[in-house]
């Protein structure tokens, strides 16, 4: 089921934010979580082609958000990785 | 056992110079291979950027969306897919990302390659894999 960019980026970000960052050590800083939307299943992995498709395997349905570790974007185009904030 | 793509640098209409590559594609039912240029782009560290046009007619289904920092250092929701290409003799699975612009192909691609670029109009592009 496709949903808005705007939805799963306020549903992934909930999920990542809430159940997913406190459990990942300081050696996960940098790596991909592809996160289902809808199940709050996820993989985590270097790359997120190999995050995306173990989550897909297992959920062959996912709408997927992803997450770099420690930074606010998972990508960049002609710019340098931001570092997420401490709050 | 070393494997060479090559391309070649345009002109674009604002008179700038951009390499270009080939890339061939599977469609959805990998009954098809489909060739497409893409820009090479090493300011974009993801795989590939394709317009919405050519993820429509490879038939390819989203899979969610990825955040991107842009070069004004804004942050940019887009639309993602899962694609394969024939690069290198091997077929890969890749990460496309949909845009109304110009299509891309980034430095996780090219990874481990050797890239060289003659920067003229008309100039060669080479990336090898050794």
């Amino acid at each position: 089921m496709t949903i808005s960019s705007e939805d799963a980026a306020t549903i992934g970000r909930a999920i990542y934010q809430e159940k997913i960052r406190d459990t990942l050590g300081p050696e996960r800083r940098g790596k991909i979580v592809a996160i289902d939307v809808h199940s709050g299943d996820y993989e985590i992995a270097d790359k997120g082609i190999d995050a995306t498709l173990r989550l897909i395997e297992r959920q062959p349905d996912a709408f997927i958000w992803q997450e770099r570790v420690g930074f606010d974007a998972v990508h960049s185009i002609g710019f340098g990785p931001i570092q997420t904030r401490q709050a | 056992m070393s494997a060479t793509i090559s391309g070649a640098v345009k002109r674009n209409d604002l008179g700038g110079l951009q390499p270009w590559l080939s890339v061939s594609l599977e469609s959805s039912d990998e009954e098809k291979l489909w060739q497409h240029d893409a820009i090479l782009d090493t300011g974009f560290t993801g795989c590939l950027v394709l317009p919405d046009s050519v993820i429509a007619e490879l038939g390819l289904t989203q899979r969610g969306v990825i955040t991107l920092t842009l070069g004004n250092g804004e942050e940019h929701p887009f639309a993602y897919y899962v694609g394969y290409v024939a690069w290198c003799g091997e077929r890969r699975a890749v990460e496309v990302l949909q845009s109304i612009g110009l299509p891309l192909l980034g430095m996780e691609l090219l990874e481990g390659a050797q890239v060289a670029v003659d920067a003229w109009d008309g100039g060669d592009v080479a990336v090898t894999f050794s």
